[in-house]
């Protein structure tokens, strides 16, 4: 009887075993890399949270609580909190809005120019953040910012009618500039969109709106939700948009007030940073688990399934003018408007407002002096190779640990999830002084070389990774690896035959945006740096806080300037070099 | 799936490969620290005591060639550009030792060298920043005075010789000359009018002018002074001296309450409508540096502290419009601040750092 049943059973008992065992491999050697990446400077910053430095002669630390007392016993911080919550979900419901309904017109319908429009968001992400809000503070301060002088020849103010050091032009700023994370993310799920779902949906006699929120969405939701986590938890913790546009206006969140508090000790209390970042930690381990109920019916966001499908887009008629109108306005608002600034401000010595009569007195000095500046071609290599090898090894580790968290039923597949996205939670001079002190203490001689921040990136852009390539596989529906496994493919096969390909759009989305993050990244930059390992990010930070703001502008030019033809010749030279495979 | 995402990461690693790959090694630590003393006026350039710069300095450089050192780690908070002249001018002078300069803000900078020193990775050589002075209760400063100290103001080094300065802040007020007529403003006392609501800004961390004014005027005084110009006018907190002056200058504000005397100065050098003015006696702040009692090339690091106080680097250093720390090199102008009347209180330490600094924090709320 048994031996009669065996050949049946055969081959389901052998993928079974095989995927076990696999399983097994797999989960210990990406958890292993995750752990031993984000396990030590969430130990440190547990630990710092509990001391402070004790300097009698040598370096000592004596353990407290003063850093919780600091932290949660300030009369400052129920303010900043709210502010900060106000900050972060403003912002998020703003860049939500924008970055979805761009994704949705640029993967979904035959809008004209849709092509241009994902250069011009990625283009927006590179604009660093102290960039941004220089920009905005010279346009849209009360007093003398561009528009506002602009706009008070014609309506009858005095000042105003924008004000920027509000937490409404906080959020403004904030929104307009994250937007394009959750746009890539978004439009990652749009792209694997099955379009007879939608079909379904208008026979049934739904309109526009009723399909997009009943199937669309409701299909994308584990995109939506990423996308939100990421964008909420990264308004949490900024940092230079409050401090350029908040402080002045005497808006303080979470992390401008903390660092006042940390200011005030000398040598800076990290402690009192930490206890912040421990509540950060909080935050986003509950996104993990809001994140994995969402998304529990794992079947329900399958639209890749082994049934064909051929995207097709939505003809949008004679409205898709009226559309591309839409889309070209928000790019001149968001991106052109602020680059026109910070042009402006880029061509004298110091910051000038517009008028005709300054225009006489322009030059392009500040980039001859940017581009004469010894290391910038040395800070421009290590900054683009340092941010290509971060995007690729996270999109390749998240890739197989997202397998483990989304299709296996290893019991430690939740722990490893929370782990990867835990490193959002981690302030940036955290995770510089952790990775400091473990290649210090290590014998592996990564001390004083670049590749020490490619370390301290991949940590902490580890969630942007794990979250895409989560939504990606959600995506795909498992009959297609079982055929695959039934036909005799080992999983590596599967992985790479069926997978890998699947899952592009969705790499393609994480490795631009990691790219675009390492790119940008400063705290922990800032603080690896050595001379061999310049970085430009560090390199236009210091130019700005060193009080030559317009040198910095110019600079930030010459950065897009690189990034942008780097993007088109990287479209170009995809359609002239095929590679073989 | 479409193709296009998969092409578009194939010209990205083709791209990739197409930039030369590069890697590169470096790093160390850094500090910072301030200085006291009764008001006195600044001189005119002094004869200096006795001297031979040029001998003192082949001597320790002597010393660094037969230790075989070619490096010199110098972690400081003077800007890459500012400092890439000066280095030019030191590789001239020493060509076998090779100057890795690393700039970081003040805090990063002393996070960076407890942790490395901690760690047991004694890797700087040289700090300078405000707060170096705090290397000697964390046991990591050298007890040393180098040839060229002997030129330094004495107001302006350590009596125990484990810090000297670098260059002196003086704390002035900035103007808008557009906003703020001549003669407008000659005391702290005229900033507490009405007429300069929202127009007067201060950098959130200004806690050494802030320590100076109380011990110029005594606690109750300085903070009544304060609390009078917050009432009336308003003070906007600003993150840097560098961006208050940028805000200042594009007339985002008439007047910074306190600046850095060369912050102004260099707006000013370069066409800006700005002017510094000088509230006696002037509270000075010292950019300060320290050796490393560990230092990995302490012959090097020897060498590189007393070239910072040479002539040279001092007169470097002026012409940047910064104040020179020793007495017989002339600033630039010579008459910059001739005749006024300066105070360098002793840098603070814990706790008094923190009380003041959250007395500043609370008066500017």
């Amino acid at each position: 009887m048994a031996e009669a049943l065996a050949p049946r059973a055969t081959p389901f008992a052998r993928i079974a075993r095989l995927r076990l065992s696999f399983d097994a491999i797999v989960l210990a050697a990406s958890a292993a890399v995750i752990g031993y990446l984000v396990v030590t400077p969430i130990a440190f910053l547990l630990i710092s949270s509990f001391r402070r430095y004790q300097l009698d002669g040598s370096i000592g630390f004596v353990f407290t609580l003063d850093n919780y007392a600091d932290t949660f016993l300030n009369p400052e911080i129920p303010t900043a909190a709210f502010n900060s919550i106000v900050y972060a979900l403003g912002g998020t419901v703003l860049a939500i809005v924008f970055g979805t309904a761009l994704a949705w017109v640029v993967e979904r319908t035959n809008t004209p120019f849709r092509g241009a429009y994902m250069l011009l968001a990625a283009a927006t992400y590179f604009v660093p953040g102290v960039l941004m809000a220089i920009s905005w503070n010279a346009l849209a301060h009360v007093r003398i910012g561009s528009l506002n002088r602009l706009l008070q020849n014609v309506i009858p103010v005095t000042e105003g009618p924008f004000d920027v050091n509000s937490l409404l032009g906080m959020i403004w700023v904030f929104g307009t500039h994250l937007y394009p994370i959750v746009f890539l993310i978004m439009a990652a799920a749009f792209r694997a969109m099955d379009p007879a779902l939608e079909e379904a949906a208008a026979l049934c006699g739904a309109g526009l709106w009723s399909g997009l929120r009943t199937i669309t969405l409701a299909v994308s939701r584990p995109a939506i939700v990423s996308a939100l986590l990421i964008v909420f938890v990264r308004g949490l913790e900024s940092f230079d948009v409050p401090l350029i546009l908040g402080l002045p206006g005497k808006i303080n969140v979470l992390t401008t007030e903390i660092f006042a508090t940390a200011q005030l000790h000398h040598p800076p209390e990290l402690g009192i940073s930490a206890t912040l970042g421990l509540v950060l930690l909080v935050v986003s381990i509950g996104g993990v688990w809001i994140y994995r109920s969402a998304t529990a019916r794992a079947l329900a966001f399958a639209t890749i399934s082994g049934k064909g499908y051929r995207p097709n887009r939505l003809d949008l008629g004679r409205q898709r003018y009226a559309v591309a109108a839409a889309c070209l306005l928000f790019f001149f608002v968001t991106l052109v408007l602020p680059l026109i600034q910070v042009v402006w401000l880029s061509l004298f010595p110091f910051v000038r407002q517009f008028s005709l009569d300054a225009l006489s007195r322009a030059s392009f000095a500040q980039y001859a002096y940017v581009l004469g500046y010894g290391a910038i071609l040395d800070a421009f290599r290590n900054s683009l190779l340092n941010a290509a090898a971060v995007a690729a090894i996270i999109v390749v580790i998240t890739s197989i640990a997202a397998w483990i968290t989304v299709r296996s039923r290893a019991p430690a597949r939740w722990l490893l999830d929370a782990l990867a996205f835990a490193p959002i939670g981690i302030p940036g001079p955290i995770m510089g002084v952790s990775v400091l002190l473990v290649y210090l203490t290590l014998p592996i001689p990564l001390y004083g070389t670049i590749f020490i921040i490619t370390v301290a990136h991949v940590t902490l852009f580890l969630p942007y990774g794990m979250r895409l390539a989560s939504d990606a596989l959600l995506r795909i529906h498992p009959q297609l690896e079982e055929a695959s496994a039934l036909s005799g493919a080992s999983w590596l096969h599967t992985y790479r035959a069926i997978l890998l390909p699947l899952i592009l759009p969705g790499s393609v989305a994480a490795f631009i945006t990691i790219f675009a993050a390492s790119f940008r990244e400063l705290s922990s930059a800032l603080f690896l740096a050595s001379p061999q390992s310049r970085f430009v990010s560090v390199v236009m930070y210091s130019t700005w806080q060193d009080g030559n703001a317009t040198a910095a502008a110019a600079l930030g030019i010459v950065m897009l300037v690189v990034v942008l033809t780097l993007a088109l010749s990287a479209r170009l030279l995809a359609r002239f070099v095929r590679v073989p495979g | 799936m479409e193709t296009k995402p998969r092409s578009l990461i194939r010209g990205l690693a083709i791209l990739a490969a197409v930039i030369i790959a590069g890697a590169a090694c470096g790093g160390s630590p850094g500090g910072t620290a301030t200085q006291t003393s009764g008001p006195t006026a600044t001189a005119v350039a002094t004869k200096p005591a006795t001297l031979d710069e040029a001998v003192e300095s082949k001597k320790l450089y002597d010393a660094a060639v037969v230790a075989k050192e070619t490096e010199v780690n110098w972690y400081g908070t003077v800007n890459e550009e500012e400092a890439k002249p000066l280095l030019d001018i030191w590789s001239k002078q020493f060509p076998t030792i090779k100057p890795n300069y690393i700039r970081a803000s003040e805090t990063s900078l002393m996070s960076r060298v407890l942790t490395e020193e901690q760690a047991g990775k004694h890797n700087f050589d040289v700090l300078s920043s405000t707060s170096a002075h705090l290397l000697t209760p964390a046991g990591l400063a050298l007890q040393y005075t180098p040839p060229n100290a002997i030129a330094v103001d004495p107001d302006y080094k350590d009596k125990a010789g484990y810090w000297i300065g670098l260059y002196a802040n003086w704390n002035t007020i900035q103007i808008n000359t557009e906003k703020v007529k001549k003669g407008e403003i000659k005391s702290y006392e005229d900033l507490a009018n009405p007429k300069w609501k929202g127009q007067i800004a201060i950098d959130s961390t200004d806690y050494d002018w802030y320590a100076g004014l109380v011990s110029v005027r005594g606690q109750q005084a300085a903070d009544g002074l304060i609390k009078s110009i917050v009432a009336t006018a308003g003070v906007k907190l600003v993150d840097g001296h560098g961006n208050l002056s940028d805000a200042l200058v594009a007339g985002q504000y008439a007047i910074a309450l306190n600046q850095f005397l060369n912050q102004a100065e260099r707006a000013k050098r370069q066409g800006a409508p700005t002017e510094w003015i000088a509230i006696e006696p002037v509270v000075v702040q010292l950019g300060k540096m320290a050796v490393s009692k560990s230092a990995p090339h302490p012959n090097a690091a020897k060498l590189l502290f007393n070239f910072l106080i040479s002539t040279d680097a001092q007169k470097y250093f002026t012409s940047r419009g910064r104040i020179t720390s020793r007495i017989d090199v002339p600033n630039d102008p010579p008459n910059l601040v001739t005749g006024l009347k300066k105070i360098a209180p002793a840098p603070l330490v814990d706790p008094e750092l923190t009380k003041i600094a959250a007395q500043f924090k609370a008066l500017f709320k």
